[in-house]
C-alpha cells in the first residue's frame, strides 16, 4: 500500500463529509406506510368478495338443485342465456373493465406486489362469473343470476377505480413532496 | 465472515421484520449517512444521490424478510446502494470506459509528500467517472478486485489496472492543485 492509499484509508471516515438531508426519512415512511395501507385496503376488499360471493354461490346451488328436478321454466326472471339485452350489459361492463384495467397497467408495473394480487383477485373473480353463466345454462332464477353477475362485474369496476385513485396518489406525492423541499 | 458481525443488528432486524418504525429509523439513522455518501461518490451527483438512497432504504425494508444473516446488514445494504447506482448510470447511458485492459501503472512515489484529505476529497470529485467509480469501490469501500469485477460486469486484471490508472490521475489531480 503506497501513502497516498494508506492516507486515504486511515482518514475514510473524513470523506463522508455531506450528511443526508433531513427530509428522505419522512419520505421511506410514507412510501413504506402508503404500500402497507394498499395492502390493508386491497385485502379487505378481497376478503369482503369471498363473503359476498361465497354467500351468493351457497345461496343459488340449492335452488338449483331443488328446482332441477322439479320445473326448469320457473322464475327465470325473463332472462335467457342469450338474451341480447343481457350480452348488450355484459359488453358494456367489459369494455369498462378493460378500459380501466388498461389505464391501471403502466402504473401497476411500478408496483409488481399489487399486480399480482389484482390479477388473484380478478381471476377469483372470472372463475365465479364462469360458475354463474353455467348456472344461467339451467334457466332457473335467472334474475337473481343476472344480479349476481352485475354484482360481479361493479365489484370488479370498483376494485380497479379503488386501486386507480391510491395508484395515482402515490405516483404524484414524490413529484410534489420534491417541489416542496426544493 | 465473522459471526458477532453478522448477527451485531439481529434484535433490530427482527423489530423491522415485525414492521416498528423505530426499528427502521435507528437502522437508517446508522447507515444513511455512510450510504448518501457512497451514492454521492459514484454519482457525483447529490440529487440522484438522495434518490438513490430513498430508493434503497425502501427496498431494503420492504424485502427485510429476505436478508439472511450471509452478510453484515451494511454489507448488505451498500450492495443495494451500488447496483442502484449503477443502474442509473446505464439508465444515464454514461460510458465507464472500463473494457481496456492497459498494463497497470508503476509509480515512484515522493516520501516527502504530504496528503491533505479536503484536497484528496476534491479531486476525487473530478476524477472521470469509470475511475472514480473505482476508486470509490476498492479503495474507499473496500471491494476486492474480484468483487468489482463481479458488480462491473469486467475482468479482474481490468479492475486492477483500472484501479491503477485512477490512482495515478488522482495523483496527478492533486499535483496540480
Amino acid at each position: 500500500m503506497d501513502k497516498l492509499e494508506e492516507h486515504i484509508r486511515q482518514n475514510r471516515e473524513d470523506l463522508d463529509r455531506y450528511s443526508p438531508p433531513a427530509g428522505i426519512w419522512r419520505k421511506i415512511r410514507k412510501e413504506l406506510k402508503q404500500e402497507k395501507s394498499l395492502m390493508r385496503r386491497w385485502l379487505s376488499i378481497a376478503a369482503m368478495l369471498v363473503v359476498i360471493l361465497g354467500t351468493a354461490l351457497i345461496l343459488f346451488r340449492p335452488v338449483y338443485r331443488w328446482s332441477d328436478t322439479n320445473n326448469r321454466k320457473i322464475n327465470n326472471g325473463g332472462f335467457a342465456q342469450n338474451d341480447p339485452q343481457l350480452k348488450e350489459t355484459e359488453v358494456y361492463y367489459n369494455n369498462l373493465v378493460n378500459s380501466l384495467y388498461k389505464e391501471a397497467a403502466p402504473l401497476l408495473t411500478n408496483n409488481p406486489e399489487i399486480k399480482k394480487e389484482l390479477n388473484i383477485d380478478l381471476s377469483h373473480l372470472d372463475s365465479i362469473c364462469v360458475d354463474l353463466k353455467k348456472d344461467l345454462k339451467d334457466n332457473i332464477s335467472n334474475k337473481d343470476v343476472v344480479e349476481a353477475l352485475i354484482q360481479n362485474y361493479r365489484i370488479k369496476i370498483r376494485i380497479l377505480e379503488d386501486m386507480l385513485t391510491v395508484l395515482k396518489d402515490n405516483d404524484t406525492i414524490p413529484e410534489k413532496m420534491k417541489s416542496h423541499e426544493l | 465472515m465473522d459471526n458477532l458481525n453478522v448477527y451485531i443488528h439481529a434484535p433490530l432486524i427482527e423489530e423491522c421484520r415485525k414492521g416498528s418504525s423505530k426499528a427502521q429509523f435507528r437502522l437508517y439513522d446508522q447507515y444513511s449517512k455512510a450510504m448518501y455518501n457512497l451514492a454521492y461518490r459514484i454519482l457525483n451527483n447529490r440529487e440522484d444521490a438522495e434518490d438513490i438512497l430513498q430508493e434503497a432504504f425502501v427496498e431494503c425494508f420492504r424485502n427485510i424478510d429476505s436478508f439472511r444473516f450471509e452478510s453484515t446488514f451494511g454489507a448488505w445494504l451498500k450492495k443495494i446502494i451500488v447496483n442502484k447506482c449503477l443502474n442509473h448510470i446505464k439508465k444515464k447511458k454514461i460510458d465507464l470506459t472500463l473494457c481496456e485492459t492497459l498494463p497497470p501503472v508503476i509509480y515512484e512515489e515522493d516520501e516527502e509528500v504530504k496528503y491533505e484529505t479536503e484536497k484528496i476529497f476534491k479531486s476525487i470529485e473530478m476524477l472521470p467517472d469509470g475511475y472514480r467509480i473505482i476508486l470509490t469501490l476498492y479503495l474507499i469501500e473496500g471491494y476486492d478486485h474480484s468483487e468489482i469485477s463481479q458488480i462491473l460486469g469486467i475482468t479482474e486484471s481490468t479492475s486492477k489496472s483500472q484501479y491503477s490508472r485512477a490512482k495515478e490521475k488522482l495523483r496527478s489531480i492533486l499535483s496540480k492543485n
